[in-house]
């Protein structure tokens, strides 16, 4: 047997930092595996290189996380591999388990007594007519664009959905020098007014909100509209985005509207990366507006796998600050359950903090939330519901019509290919189940995620071959 | 209803047993535990593979010349893949039938395919022996170090995602019962006639009756035997298949070797799919395997079955593994097929096993011929369950 670390966190943002501080706090080895080349996640994402941008452009925070994570690497216990895609978690023997990592310069495989998986989370996809256009993506894959490269992707910018992270990613374009074109709500702006004013926010999440409307009245000073009520519902152009339409949210036929843009965000909500614990055979939990599949725990935020704990997104769209107080906890237990001393009051302590996260992080979903049955409506037979294999909605209906023995997404996927590309899945299953429960009668959950599987991400074929794995005959 | 048949198993052999037999006249129920085609029938990697098998030739001529006598299943197998996409009224089933290829890099694998040549000259199997400028000149993108191959012009492949569907859409088209999500909980023969309990998707039970029972359970069949007091000797068995992402067309064949377990096809989307009994873990519960959970992938198995693709076509150094998946096949303990009547249990049939995918359609007809009309034209006598009479014997329905 080779060398095995204690704790290998797969995600190097806010939760699996504060994870990784906690458990070197009481002297665990951690070893963390990230997909970036610099500690960030999605909300810290540093840029590639220094000086594409200055170090303050996006704000004090940023720039502060940015100092915090090279710190983090520079901790003796700590073993920081950026650029690196895990692809592969299987149990490693006795007490233990085994990681599969690509990056530049091939694969390399792990192994670690425990493993915490704060693998984030990337834009729900939502098709809707013409998002296949180049031009139109996620709103998260603009501001991963702006922290990371340090560019923007066009000159005309529009933001459309429910989620209120695109009023922040709006006020960054501006910080860019980049005047965003609008953001479109689909919400009432009387809805959004009524859920401020739950009593929960007041206390715990003034900080959130604060931010949220600062960036509102940033957006309101500089003369970009902000639109409530309606809904992007076409993208339109020749090879790329020209222009959208959008409709009142109540009258989704009603398409006379159009807005001129080059470059168009869609922001409905987030999407759990729960693949490598289901890989390993933990069952997830449907959560209709928090992130769909994920991962459930226990109070330690140890899975139903012993040895194996999730942090932030993967259990659950909760937010940095969700994230960072589950990272706490989980550093905590996980340093416990390796016999380092670990106050029980400490571990409380991280568990009452956790759960107050949660409980905002619960009412921001419901601020957020657009609604499936508005979802559902801004789709029709014309439009790619898998677009890694380009199958269309109407061909997915009638082949769910042709064969009224198919009831589960891995049944309709080897009909479809809806889910066989090198997504897997990530982003059509939500649409996927929607479809199968529309036609089946049920709920979204009834269709069953797609399975799970090892490699979780493409693989070169070279790097497996020359993937070493000594102390494993 | 007065039901002739039941089949227990939505995959290709149960599914186009139920077509055959309805073609025949015969009123059908089917019932599946799960949904159709989830099973090895679903998550092959497609080979039409007609050539005798690696796993066949590698232990000596006495077990070379007993699976020959599976060849002229392949003959009935290739008519019928050619024909079913025009029977089945459909207008594309991706059924390929391009030639394949078995590979010898060494003299003694070269002398192992002119062994294996000769059994299938003599049961009428095209083949022909290339060497190696012979090779190179029809597959240029494969190693330099393969130094001659058996060529069998209509190999190819068919798609496991379509063809159960097919055969299903013309079964319900037919009159069939198609119940997925029933499982059987019991059975047995009263009065001459066969009494199926089942349990269905909502958890109520129900009991269907037939004078026929056809056990087409693959990797299930020895569970779905013991049902009615039987041994049916197919042993489940975990494999591993991978995917590449999609590439310009390269591989224009199907590839098999007839030293190392490999089978490659590169499908019209442009994947290459790669695979040729490569093993997955099954998970077990108690003493027993569990077959209710999906095999997980082992990496050993990924790895050993991509080098091998790599080594045989050095083009593919420039894709990534996409997908690898796991399935459960049932394979019998002397590699034949089972398809027949247990005569200690009349009016019990079973078909599975041997080359499921691509006999599957074969084995379909076969037994629908069979139960029908008590005889076939093909002779099927050595792949009776009656060669397990020495521990049935002891056993049958009670």
């Amino acid at each position: 047997m080779t060398d095995i670390t204690d704790l290998v966190i797969v995600g190097g943002g806010p939760g699996g930092q504060a994870a990784a501080r906690a458990a070197i706090r009481h002297g665990l080895r951690v070893t963390v595996l990230d997909e970036q080349a610099r500690p960030g996640g999605q909300i810290f994402r540093q840029p590639f290189a220094d000086g594409i941008y200055p170090k303050d452009r996006f704000g004090a925070k940023h720039a502060a996380a940015g100092r915090a994570g090279a710190a983090l690497c520079a901790e003796p216990l700590i073993d920081w591999q950026g650029n690196r895609m895990v692809w592969g978690l299987t149990p490693g023997g006795e007490d233990g388990f085994e990681l599969f990592h690509s990056g530049p310069d091939g694969a390399a495989a792990l192994k670690a007594r425990r493993v915490l998986i704060a693998a984030g989370c990337h834009d729900m996809a939502v098709p809707f007519p013409g998002w296949t256009l180049s031009g139109v993506m996620g709103a998260g894959g603009i501001q991963a664009m702006l922290k990371g490269q340090g560019v923007a992707p066009g000159a005309s910018i529009l933001l459309g959905g429910s989620h209120p992270l695109m009023l922040v990613i709006a006020a960054q374009l501006l910080d860019f020098g980049v005047t965003p074109v609008g953001v479109v709500f689909s919400q009432s702006f009387g809805r959004i007014k009524e859920m401020l004013g739950a009593p929960l926010v007041a206390s715990r999440s003034l900080p959130v909100f604060a931010q949220g409307a600062r960036a509102y009245l940033k957006l309101h000073r500089a003369g970009v509209p902000v639109h409530f009520g309606k809904v992007v519902v076409r993208a339109e152009g020749d090879d790329t985005l020209q222009q959208v339409r959008i409709a009142p949210s109540d009258r989704l036929d009603a398409t006379g509207e159009t807005i001129a843009c080059d470059a168009f965000g869609f922001c409905y909500g987030f999407t759990s990366s729960a693949e490598l614990p289901r890989q390993i055979g933990v069952d997830p939990v449907w959560s209709e507006t928090g992130g769909g599949w994920i991962i459930p725990h226990d109070a330690r935020m140890q899975t139903s796998q012993p040895g194996l704990y999730v942090a932030g997104e993967t259990a659950g769209i909760g937010g940095e600050p969700c994230a960072v107080a589950e990272g706490v906890l989980a550093g905590l237990t996980i340093a416990e359950s390796l016999g380092k001393s670990v106050s029980e009051t400490e571990i409380a302590r991280a568990q009452t903090q956790r759960r107050h996260r949660r409980d905002f992080a619960t009412l921001l979903q419901r601020l957020a939330d657009p609604g499936a049955a508005l979802l559902q409506g801004l789709r029709d037979d014309d439009t790619a519901i898998c677009r890694c294999e380009s199958v269309k909605t109407g061909a997915f209906r009638a082949l769910l019509r042709d064969n009224p023995t198919i009831h589960s997404a891995d049944a309709a996927k080897l009909l479809a290919r809806t889910g066989m590309g090198p997504c897997q899945g990530r982003f059509c299953h939500r649409a996927v189940q929607e479809e199968i429960a529309a036609a089946r009668g049920g709920s979204t959950a009834d269709a069953k995620p797609f399975a799970a599987r090892m490699p979780a991400r493409p693989v070169p074929l070279r790097d497996l071959r020359s993937l070493s794995r000594d102390g494993n005959e | 209803m007065n039901l002739d048949v039941v089949i227990i198993g939505g995959g290709l052999v149960g599914v186009a047993s139920a077509h055959f037999l309805a073609r025949g006249g015969a009123r059908v129920c089917l019932i599946e535990k799960g949904d159709l085609n989830r099973g090895a029938s679903g998550q092959n990697a497609g080979s039409l593979h007609f050539q005798m098998e690696h796993r066949l030739v590698e232990h000596g001529e006495a077990m070379t010349a007993l699976a020959a006598s599976m060849l002229p299943l392949s003959l009935d197998a290739i008519d019928r893949w050619g024909g079913i996409t025009s029977e089945l009224g459909e207008d594309d089933l991706d059924v390929v039938m391009h030639g394949g290829l078995m590979l010898a890099e060494t003299p003694e694998q070269v002398a192992k395919l002119e062994r294996k040549r000769a059994h299938e000259e003599k049961w009428g199997l095209p083949t022909r022996m290339l060497d190696q400028a012979e090779v190179r000149e029809m597959a240029p993108y494969l190693t330099d170090t393969v130094l001659a191959a058996s060529f069998c012009p209509v190999e190819g492949h068919g798609n496991p995602r379509l063809i159960t569907s097919a055969l299903a859409r013309s079964a319900l088209a037919q009159g069939v019962e198609i119940r997925s999500g029933t499982g059987v909980t019991a059975m047995r023969r009263r009065d001459g006639r066969w009494e199926v309990d089942v349990t269905g998707p909502d958890g109520e039970g129900d009991r269907i009756e037939a004078d026929m029972v056809l056990n087409a359970g693959g990797a299930w069949a020895g569970r779905i035997a013991t049902l009615a007091g039987l041994h049916i000797p197919v042993l489940p068995v975990a494999l591993t298949m991978n995917a590449t992402t999609p590439a310009r067309p390269l591989i224009g064949h199907l590839i098999q070797h007839v030293g190392k377990r490999i089978s490659m096809k590169q499908l019209r989307e442009g994947n290459v799919l790669i695979g040729g009994g490569w093993s997955a873990r099954m998970h077990r519960k108690g003493d027993q395997f569990d077959l209710s959970r999906r095999p997980a992938s082992d990496l050993d198995s990924i790895q050993g079955n991509v080098t091998i693709a790599l080594d045989l076509v050095p083009e593919l150094e420039q894709m990534h593994l996409m997908r690898s998946w796991t399935g459960t096949v049932g394979v019998t303990s002397d590699s034949l097929p089972i398809l027949g009547e247990v005569p200690q249990a009349p009016g019990y049939y079973v078909a599975t096993g041997g080359s499921g995918f691509t006999l599957g359609l074969t084995y379909g007809a076969l037994m629908a011929e069979h139960m029908l009309t008590r005889k076939t034209e093909l002779d099927i006598d050595l792949f009776s369950p009656a060669r397990f009479n020495h521990v049935n014997m002891f056993m049958g329905p009670k």
